[in-house]
């Protein structure tokens, strides 16, 4: 793969004592800088004599191992050391472009956008060292942070031609590294970080500490647009170590010398809001708004094929619920923030640093330029620190006092007042001839729009919550008629927002379920079933103005790897069955199937084995990929069977762990998993693997006699034993 | 009212109230953050620490309740018996994905093989229940455990 770099990016060697070949990726029409001068840098990598070679990443390390798999990609194509490898956590100074995670996309984007740059620089290297050796450049190799010539021996450390390097013209068209050079890329494991998580001293968002730095608690409505009409500041501010108590709008501050005495001081608060409105919303009556709304059939999302006719046609009709849910990652959100000197600086574990800083400059009223965010280890995401309103909190909070503070959201905060998963409702329409084996599909659905909290202009996109479509208008089988219709609703009483896979989470739950609903009426195996109406590849829009495509397939080649190693065809005792479930996360080309083998006897469910079959094009870390695979295993099972949010009277009811439910060591079932060698562009991993969880688990459940559950979660029906 | 605790082999004067959460105590009087606060409740298991060997939840200790007993973090966990054979295996299994649980797993973890050096699955079981990881890395966490126990490090 060759690729045009002149107009992107720009060798300069930065002056003084340091010799240093920086890659500064710059507007398309920037002069290109001679060497020797001294620029503002806008530089991903940097490298100086010896070897020292330093790598900005714009991506948080979450538990996805993302660090790890990019500094190998980056070594690998650049020929760099891994072992002395420094990477750095880009923050949101202008020279590193949009700071943002999320959708699984960041191998996929570095793939393709970031490899030219280091094998530009690889190809430099080796052409100053070739001149240098006064040998030619086809001899040279760049590998393991050493610059070697074979036929001599010769050999020297990566950054020794560094400042030759920089006086080069950057190549138009590097040559990319080919699969059988690759020395981490295929092998790297684990987190960069580990030594640190086990010792106790990895920083995560809550663990920022600085000198003079306090702590904030903040007192919100528990129900949303509340409107504060008084609180009582002297018992607060009589509780040891409290120090300032204020309003800003509609919530109370709390800031302290210490998370405790902060969260004890806001106990003595007594604030009072008063709720103009959302105080009759609870859970039941969102699912009331949704099955209301469910039938008509808003938008046509996608419409192919002809309706089938026939003496011999059969119907089928499945209604499917998904309810709310919880991110509950194990570190509540949190933000430090210093405000001084018009300037704002704030450190925290935070996916959206660019647009944080966007919204904080706008709360604070500053340019954004005052503005600075470093990204912090995360302590678990799942989507829930996607958003932005506790670091703009923060940041209110620390331009009304001096100094450093560090807001924490208690567990209970974090629950409250988090944005959840969106809840839907699906009904799923066959019609079908089972011995001409024509099929057809009408989908209609409901579900509330997580756009409609998020970024209210997404939705002018297209006129519906296109986000809310994922894993709807994509579905893969060539059935031969096929109707979507979307309806959206809003709900804002509840707060939505993405959770780990989103919306795909819903339709593979209904869809999946309702495939096996259709074998069973059809007489046909669920597999079988499947593998015929994976057909046709399907190149379809799924974010706006982006074509995905769908290779039936690799899914085919997923399902039936799957089945062969749960041994789907072997016959299983009474109340003992398996069952499937496939997804294709066409947004980062990932192919996943799930075989879940239980037994169901008297109520409860033994999960004897799961078999998960991933097609994610190269593995940069096949151990990380199994270790996603593993933990949307759990996630998704968890999802199955109790994930739930009971709301009551406008307010989030489900504030901790007891009354969310999270699954525990010896609930773990046995989980192999079967990554397909591939030499396909890598794909994503967070996500991929979680739709198709649950499904796989429920469809396992029906065949081997236990209930079709159709409204989530399980665990109303079913124990796990 | 100061109070003197011995924490990971030193004595500490402490300012902070008796009422106040050990949790508390370490991460912000003593800056030992590597204690993690995960729900203040005793659900979740981030917080454990060993109080004389023992694993204990440090959001649900007072720190007059700790008396005179030995406190234990993550920060001394290399110095326990089996802790720096659990760190190994940690490393080893690549047990951590986020990691943010991960204190509390290895303290629990070690204070079982501190009372039972070779556990069966259902002692495992039991001992690290209180231990959430929304990760899943349950069965690494086992397989290290397991690994330690029988003497392969």
């Amino acid at each position: 793969m060759q690729t045009d770099l002149s107009r992107r990016s720009v060798i300069k060697a930065v002056g003084g004592a340091a010799f240093v070949l920086a890659f500064y990726p710059l507007a398309r029409n920037a002069p290109p800088v001679a060497a020797g001068a001294v620029l503002q840098p806008n530089a991903f990598l940097e490298i100086s004599p010896p070897d020292r070679v330093t790598l900005w990443l714009k991506k948080c390390e979450m538990g996805q191992h993302i660090h790890s798999a990019l500094a190998a990609i980056a070594a690998d194509e650049l020929g760099a050391d891994m072992a002395t490898l420094n990477v750095k956590q880009a923050d949101t100074d202008a020279r590193f472009g949009f700071v943002g995670t999320g959708g699984s996309y960041a191998v996929a984007g570095f793939w393709r956008r970031a490899r030219p740059l280091f094998a530009a620089a690889r190809d430099m290297l080796e052409t100053a060292a070739a001149a240098a050796w006064d040998v030619g450049k086809d001899e040279v190799k760049v590998a393991g942070g050493v610059i070697r010539h074979a036929a001599s021996g010769r050999r020297a450390p990566l950054g020794e031609f560094a400042a030759a390097a920089a006086r080069l013209a950057v190549p138009e068209q590097p040559r990319l590294r080919s699969s059988s050079e690759f020395l981490y890329i295929g092998k790297v494991a684990g987190h960069r970080d580990v030594e640190r998580i086990v010792n106790g001293s990895a920083r995560y968002g809550i663990d920022v500490r600085m000198p003079n730095m306090r702590f904030a608690a903040i007192a919100r409505s528990p129900v949303r647009e509340g409107v504060l009409e008084g609180f009582e500041r002297r018992a607060t501010l009589a509780v040891p170590g409290v120090q300032e108590v204020f309003a800003v709008g509609d919530w109370v501050a709390v800031v302290a010398a210490s998370s405790w005495a902060a969260q004890q001081g806001r106990e003595r608060l007594r604030p009072r809001w008063r709720y103009d409105r959302y105080g009759d919303v609870s859970s039941d009556s969102i699912r009331r708004q949704l099955r209301a709304a469910l039938g008509s059939g808003d938008h046509v999302i996608r419409q192919q094929g002809k309706a089938i006719a026939g003496s011999r046609l059969q119907r089928l009709q499945c209604d499917y619920e998904m309810p709310l849910a919880q991110h509950a990652a194990l570190e509540p959100v949190n933000a430090t923030a210093l405000v001084e000197k018009g300037r704002c600086t704030i450190w925290g574990p935070i996916h959206l640093a660019t647009q944080t800083q966007g919204e904080v400059a706008r709360a604070l009223q500053i340019a954004k330029e005052n503005v600075s965010v470093h990204t912090t280890l995360v302590g678990g995401s799942f989507g829930r620190k996607l958003e932005r309103d506790f670091v703009i909190e923060a940041a209110q909070i620390a331009a009304r006092v001096r100094g450093p503070v560090q807001l924490l959201y208690t567990r209970e905060d974090d629950m409250m007042h988090g944005g959840m998963r969106p809840p839907s409702q699906h009904r799923l329409s066959f019609s079908f001839d089972r011995h001409a084996r024509r099929f057809a599909l009408d989908y209609d659905y409901a579900a509330a729009s997580a756009w409609a909290h998020q970024d209210r202009s997404q939705l002018s996109r297209k006129g519906y919550d296109w986000a809310a479509a994922l894993g709807a208008v994509d579905i893969p089988y060539a059935f031969q008629s096929l109707r979507v219709r979307q309806t959206d609703i809003e709900t804002p009483a509840v707060r939505l927002n993405w959770w780990r896979g989103t919306y795909r989470n819903n339709h593979a739950f209904a869809s999946e379920c309702a495939m096996d609903e259709l074998a069973a009426a059809a007489g046909l195996d669920p597999l079988e079933l499947r593998l015929s109406l994976l057909s046709a590849d399907l190149s379809i829009e799924t974010f706006p103005d982006d074509p995905a495509q769908i290779s039936a397939g690799r899914l085919r080649r997923v399902l039936a790897l799957a089945a062969e190693k749960i041994a789907y065809r072997s016959k299983r005792g009474t109340g003992r069955a398996v069952g499937i479930a496939c997804h294709c996360y066409s947004d980062v080309h990932t192919y996943i199937a799930h075989a879940v083998d239980v037994t169901v006897r008297a109520g409860g469910v033994r999960i004897h084995k799961v078999v998960a079959a991933v097609d994610c094009g190269i593995a940069i870390s096949p151990d990380s990929v199994t270790a996603q695979v593993e933990g949307s295993v759990v996630f998704g099972l968890n999802s199955a069977l109790w994930d739930d949010v009971d709301v009551q009277a406008g307010q989030v009811m489900s504030r901790n762990f007891d009354h969310c439910r999270l699954l525990r060591l010896h609930e773990m079932p046995q989980i192999d998993v079967h990554i397909v060698a591939s030499e396909e562009l890598p794909g994503g991993i967070g996500e991929p693997p979680l739709p198709p969880v649950i499904p796989a688990f429920l469809n396992a459940v029906a065949r081997a006699g236990g209930p079709r559950v159709r409204r989530l979660p399980a665990g109303d029906q079913l124990e796990l034993v | 009212m100061k109070r003197t605790l011995r924490i990971n082999g030193q004595s500490h004067t402490v300012k902070s109230p008796g009422d106040t959460p050990l949790l508390w105590l370490l991460r912000d009087e003593l800056g030992l953050t590597g204690t993690k606060y995960g729900c203040g409740r005793g659900h979740c298991g981030a917080c454990t620490v060993h109080l004389d060997g023992r694993a204990a939840r440090a959001c649900l200790v007072t720190v007059a309740a700790v008396g005179g007993a030995a406190v234990t973090t993550i920060e001394h966990l290399h110095t326990r018996p089996r802790g720096a054979d659990l760190q190994a295996a940690w490393k080893r299994e690549r047990v951590p994905q986020c990691g943010y649980c991960q204190s509390g797993q290895l303290m629990s973890a070690a204070a079982l093989l501190a009372q039972t050096p070779r556990p069966r699955d259902r002692e495992i079981s039991a001992a690290m229940a209180g231990n959430l990881c929304r990760c899943g890395t349950y069965a690494r966490v086992k397989r290290a455990i397991r690994q330690v126990a029988r003497g392969e490090s």
